[in-house]
This record gives structure tokens, sequence and C-alpha cells, in this order.
């Protein structure tokens, strides 16, 4: 399995861009057949590389890639759309789906690159890393269904359009039905709140847990990252809230609202993100770790910001297994 | 080898005359058939008759007292009993190239009323189908016809000559509707008046899976009529605005000189409704809606007959765009399947002279192997591969040559020379 451990992620990357470049292609000539073989092509060839990417990664770290670090969990949650987004295509391959869910694969990859790629060769605890599992893989359902809700919003949207006949250059796009994008998007509203309710939840007992056992090594309630999805998940409690309540409510003011959402994630989760990657912020997240075995990255944490040690804060999403970590030292 | 079309079409007849000659029935088919099979027993047939075109496409193998045109006009007129002067200046007759191209566009669409239309790949598949039931398909018609699929496959991948739909009904069910909706067998549809657009668009919406139809008319009688013909039922014209407000999709084509359903009477019957989403065809010219009915909230989609029209002109246009590029495309298979057919031609006399000239070289071993009874099994294979080599390298310039003639034709000079010159005469 050598050739796992060469493919690099913009190998993937690429593999994607190039897919989306070949569907925006097919929405002006969808009679290109090589195009549409093109897009088959390089999206499988991108989310094969992608899971090879994972899967390498994930043993060398000796970790699962949701726990490895903040890189691999936006990779995983990439990954989750690459998945979906090839099972669409190959069933449903005259839809356009691809010029939706391929910008929002990307962005996820593209942010990647910039947060940190530390990560934590401790195996120590297997209960808190179930725990820490647990967690980070709730939170990637839950963010990945409002990814998902505010995608099929967007296509609710310009189909809605489409259909007043307000827009005439949105007649070439193939794209589902209201009703089926309605179902989607309510599904994904309704499936993110209680996946974001258990993430946080287990966020919340992880870094209870941190500060009982460990009171210097203590995570802080305040790390932005925390703030950020709690906020995220309130949204979503509204808006889900507003779905349930809302008997008249068309499927045009749900994708509007869903659009609003994912706005909202990307501002309040991705940019936390990228700015912790820059030293930036000083959040738990994206903060490499400092392992026994790993002094470089301990080096770069002491540089990197301006923060006390003493105060490291645990991330809710990615970063739980550091608990055991410290419990451990 | 030959291949005849006789083609009676929508080009250059009128539907009086394709309907006298057309085999509308499988019972007139099979006695074609049968009929065809006692006159010329060694030709082969296919017939395609549909509303549009009644078509004879006849091949021949062999290569003198082969089948003509005149043989299938005169089996035409009596089998029809149409004397031939009636019907021969307005059919169209080809052979060879001219016929394997006209089968190949028949076959795309490129020749039909309606441009891309699929009807056609179907009804030749079943003319082809029962053709080898009856048993007067051949190696030549066969071929013909299965190049004929492929072509129109590799035309419908390759340009979208049968993208979009081009009537106003099955624009309104398949553009829009389909747009709205991802399934229809349980959504109600009402129907305002009983109008011809309204049996066209419920056929469209029926074959979609429609199971609810509810009609209103003024005129009772029609209105049951109407709803007996697709199992709906007809309601009271005073429960229109009740219905208005039970409806998925509104169909509404009554000749009403004026406005039906204003903005005020439909905003009405909406908030008495979930404000589901409703899809309404106005076919009615004047229009049954008020415009602006559209504008009542975000889950009304109100489409009128300029808009479905609009729609259907610009699919019209798409696909006339596509004309050329299919035709590049049926032009190089009518090249290379005529190339195979004028190569499969040629098979007879190389098999022949391939044999004759091996018929020597053994009879002429077989003697040197009497007279050298002493060698080894090792020198004997050592002779043979030589003596086949030799066979080889002298069969190669006239096989190359009848090759390069068979690209433009049956190379019948060639073949007639390599019969003469080695005096051998075909079967």
């Amino acid at each position: 399995m050598e050739f796992l451990a060469q493919v690099h992620i913009y190998c993937f990357l690429l593999s994607y861009l190039v897919s989306l470049a070949c569907e925006i292609l097919l929405v002006f000539r969808r009679q290109i057949a090589s195009a549409r073989m093109a897009v088959a092509f390089f999206s499988l060839a991108g989310f094969v590389a992608h899971t090879a990417f994972l899967i390498t990664r994930s043993q060398k770290a000796g970790l699962p890639p949701l726990l490895t670090s903040q890189q691999d969990w936006l990779l995983v949650l990439a990954w989750l759309g690459s998945l979906l987004y090839v099972i669409l295509m190959l069933t449903h391959r005259k839809m356009a789906h691809g010029l939706f869910m391929l910008p929002a694969i990307l962005l996820l990859v593209i942010v990647a690159v910039f947060v940190s790629s530390e990560g934590s060769g401790n195996l120590a605890a297997v209960a808190m890393r179930r725990w820490g599992m647990f967690h980070a893989a709730s939170l990637v359902l839950g963010i990945g269904a409002v990814v998902g809700a505010s995608i099929s919003g967007l296509m609710y949207l310009l189909n809605h359009q489409q259909l007043r006949g307000r827009s005439k250059w949105l007649q070439k796009l193939p794209l589902p039905s209201l009703e089926n994008l309605t179902a989607w998007n309510r599904w994904m509203v309704v499936f993110s709140v209680p996946c974001l309710t258990i993430g946080l939840l287990t966020g919340f007992l992880l870094i209870s847990w941190s500060r009982g056992s460990m009171a210097s090594e203590s995570i802080s309630w305040w790390d932005p990252t925390i703030i950020t999805t709690v906020f995220v998940w309130l949204a979503m409690v509204l808006f889900l809230g507003r779905l349930l309540k809302g008997a008249h409510q068309t499927g045009k003011s749900v994708a509007q609202l869903s659009l609003l959402s994912g706005g909202f994630l990307i501002v309040a989760v991705l940019g936390p993100m990228l700015l912790a990657g820059s030293g930036n912020l000083n959040t738990f997240h994206g903060r490499p770790r400092s392992t026994s075995s790993d002094n470089s990255s301990e080096k770069k944490e002491d540089t990197s910001a301006d923060r006390p040690q003493s105060s490291a804060e645990v991330s809710p999403m990615s970063s739980t297994e550091e608990i055991p970590q410290e419990v451990g030292r | 080898m030959n291949v005849l079309v006789v083609s009676c079409n929508h080009h250059k007849a009128g539907v009086q005359l394709r309907e006298r000659l057309a085999f509308s029935n499988s019972e007139l088919l099979n006695n074609a058939y049968s009929q065809w099979r006692e006159i010329h027993p060694g030709s082969e047939l296919v017939v395609l008759s549909t509303c549009n075109r009644v078509e004879i496409y006849a091949a021949d193998e062999r290569e003198d007292d082969g089948i003509s045109f005149d043989d299938i006009t005169r089996f035409i007129s009596q089998f029809h009993n149409v004397p031939a002067d009636e019907f021969m200046h307005s059919v169209l007759a080809q052979s060879g190239t001219a016929a394997v191209e006209h089968l190949f566009e028949v076959t795309c669409s490129i020749d039909s009323m309606v441009l891309g239309e699929p009807q056609i790949v179907n009804q030749v598949k079943e003319a082809y189908r029962v053709a080898q039931e009856n048993e007067a398909c051949g190696p030549l018609t066969n071929v013909l016809f299965q190049h004929a699929l492929k072509v129109s496959a590799q035309v419908r991948t390759e340009t979208g000559l049968a993208d979009g739909r081009v009537s106003i009904a099955s624009v309104a069910v398949g553009d829009f509707g389909k747009s709205i909706f991802s399934r229809f067998d349980n959504k109600t549809v009402l129907v305002i008046g009983a109008g011809e657009m309204a049996e066209e668009t419920l056929t469209y919406l029926q074959s979609e899976g429609v199971k609810r139809i509810v009609v209103a008319n003024r005129n009772r009688e029609r209105a049951e009529r109407l709803a007996a013909q697709f199992k709906g039922d007809a309601v009271d014209f005073a429960t229109l605005d009740e219905w208005l407000a039970k409806a998925d999709v509104i169909v509404s084509t009554t000749g009403a000189s004026q406005t039906l359903i204003t903005k005020e009477r439909f905003a009405a019957a909406r908030a008495r409704s979930q404000r589901h989403p409703v899809f309404i065809l106005d076919l009615a010219a004047p229009r049954d809606f008020d415009p602006t009915a559209g504008t009542v909230d975000d889950n009304v989609f109100l489409y009128d007959l300029d808009a479905l029209e609009e729609t259907c002109r610009r699919n019209r246009a798409a696909r006339e765009a596509e004309v050329e590029k299919a035709r590049v495309i049926i032009t190089g298979q009518t090249r290379i399947f005529m190339q195979e057919i004028y190569h499969r031609a040629t098979g007879p006399v190389i098999h022949r002279l391939r044999k004759h000239w091996t018929d020597i070289s053994r009879s002429e071993l077989d003697r040197l192997y009497r007279k050298l009874p002493a060698l080894e099994s090792a020198q004997r294979q050592a002779i043979e591969a030589t003596i086949q080599r030799i066979v080889n390298k002298l069969l190669h310039p006239p096989l190359e040559a009848l090759k390069d003639e068979a690209k433009e034709g049956t190379p019948e000079g060639l073949l007639h020379a390599i019969r003469r010159l080695f005096f051998f005469r075909l079967e």
C-alpha cells in the first residue's frame, strides 16, 4: 500500500476542480459525452484519492480521521459530501448536482489546507476516544446536514426563479423538482438539530470532565469555537422551531432560511478555524497538539500565539482526544 | 448485392395516399411478407409503416436477377390494389448508399415531421422485429437495421437532437410540471372547461401517474364525458372556488371571453388552502386566469399559452441547431457501413482464390513428399511453412487491391478480372 502514502491533498483537490469545470461545461453543452465521462472519472478519482488520503493519515496517527486533526475533520466532512455527490452523480446523471456540491466540497478542502494538520500520536484512554469520536461524528453529521440544507435551499431558489421565468439563463440548468428539494431541505434541517445537540452536549461533558480531572490543562468555556458552534446550534434550533410551527411556510422561505444558515455556518465555523490556523485566534481548534513525541508542534504552539500554556482549551469538535493526552501526562 | 428503398412519406405524399398504401395492422403486414416471399424468394424485405410513412426496404445479394424498383412498386400496387401511376410521382426511390443513408436519417428522426421525436426508433425496431418473425430478413437487412439502430443511439448520445419537448402539452407536463412535482400519483388535477387541449394535457398527466381528476365545466354533460374518458369526476361549476383551493394542478381551457379567475378570487381560494404548491396551465385564449394571479404567493406557478409556446419554440430551435451534427455522424456511419458491405462482396472471391492457391501448393507438396520419402517431420514442417509464406506473399497484392477498390464500391471489374485470370466461377 505504498502508493496510498503518495496521495497528497492537492491530488483530490485538483480532481474535484476538473470535475467542476466539466460540470460547468455540461450546463452549456449537455451533449458532450466526453465531458460527462470526465465528470464521472475525475469525481471518482478524487473520491478514491480522498479516501486513500484519510486512511493513510488515520493509520499514521493511529486514530480515526475525525480525531487526528482539525484538517482531517474538515476533510472527513468534505469526504461525506463527495460520497453523496458520487452516489447522486451515478444515480441522477442528468441533474447538475455537481455544480452545487463540488464548490462546497472544494471550499472545505481548501479551508483544510490552511488549518492545522498537526496530529496526535497519543493513544491513551480508549474510553475517552470513544466519547471524543461520538462528539466529533455528531458534529460532522450535524454540520454536514446544515451544508446539505443550504445546498438544497440554493437549488430550490434557483429552480423557483427558473420556473417563475425571471431568469432565462437558468433554463439550461437541470435541477431536481421543487417538491424533492423542499423535502431534502426540511429533512436536513430536522436531522441537523439533534446531531448538533448531541455534539454540543458530549463536548460540554468532555470539557467538564477535563476541568474536573486536571484543572491546569482544562478547556475554557469561552473558547471561540465553542461559542460559535453554540450560535450555529441556536440558529438551527430556531430555524427548526419556525419550520415546525409555521404551517403556511412556503418552500421558498424555508430555502432562504437554509441558505442563511449555511452562510452563518461558514462565518461561524470555518472563520474561526482559518483564524486559528493562521495564529490570529486563540482557540483550542487549530492549535497544534503538544505531545511528548512531537516537540516541533510544542515549539510551534509556543510561538504561534501569546496565550498561556496552562489554559489550553479543548475544542468541542475535533480535538477531544487531547483530554486523555493531558490527563495522561 | 444491393439495398433499395421505396418510400411514401409526409414530405411527398398526402395523408390520403399514405393511408391507401399503409400496412396498418399485423395481419396485413404478415400477408405482405408472405406474398413477397412467394414472389421474390431469394430477396430480403423490411416494411416500415407508420402514420407518417410507408417504406419498403428490399435487399438482394444476387449479382444478376436481383430485386429492382419495378419489382417493389409492382408489389405495392398489386397488394393494395392501387395503380402504380397513382403513387409513382409521390414516392421516393433510392438505392445503395442513398437508401442506407435514408434509413439512418429516418431512424435518427431527422426525417420525422417532429424533428428528434423518439417514437420512430421504436417503430423501426418493431418493423425489423416483425420482418424477422416473418423470416423476411437476411444477412444484408440484418446488418443494415442493426447498424441503423446503433447510429440512432450514437446520434441521441452525441447530439441534442432529442433534447427538450416540442408540443404544448408535453412541455407543460414534462418541463414545468416535473420541475415542480416529483410525483403526480398523489396530486389532484382540476380541469376547468373541456377543450381539446385539456384532453391532450390529461393524457400526459395520466401517463405521469395522475389518479385524481376533477372536471368543472358550465356544461355538465361535457364535463361528465371528459371525466369519464379519464376516469375522473365531474363537479358542479358552482364549487369551482372550493376546488381551486384543493387542486395541485389546474388546467384551464374554457372558451370564456373574459377573465374567469381574477387575482382577488384566486387569492381568496388560496387563503383557504395550506398554500401548497399549485401548478396552473392556462391553455385558454383569451386567458382564463388573470396573469397577476400568479403573484398571489410563492407557491403559485402559472403558465399561459405564450409561455409554453416560447419554450416549445426554443426547444425546436435547439433541435434544428443539432441537425448538422447528426448529419455528419450519419454520413460517416453510412460510409463505414457501405465499405463493410462492399468488402463483404469480395469475400467469396478472396475465399476462392486462397483455396485455389492452397490446393495447388498442397498437391505440389504431396508430389514432393512422394519423391523424397526420407524427409523428416521437422523438414516437412519447414518446407510447408515456406510454401505457406510464398502463397501469402503472392496473395497479398491482389487482396490489398480488392480492399482498396472496395472502399468506393463493389470492385466488380477487379472481381471479374480475378475470375478470368484464375479460371474460376462463383457458385
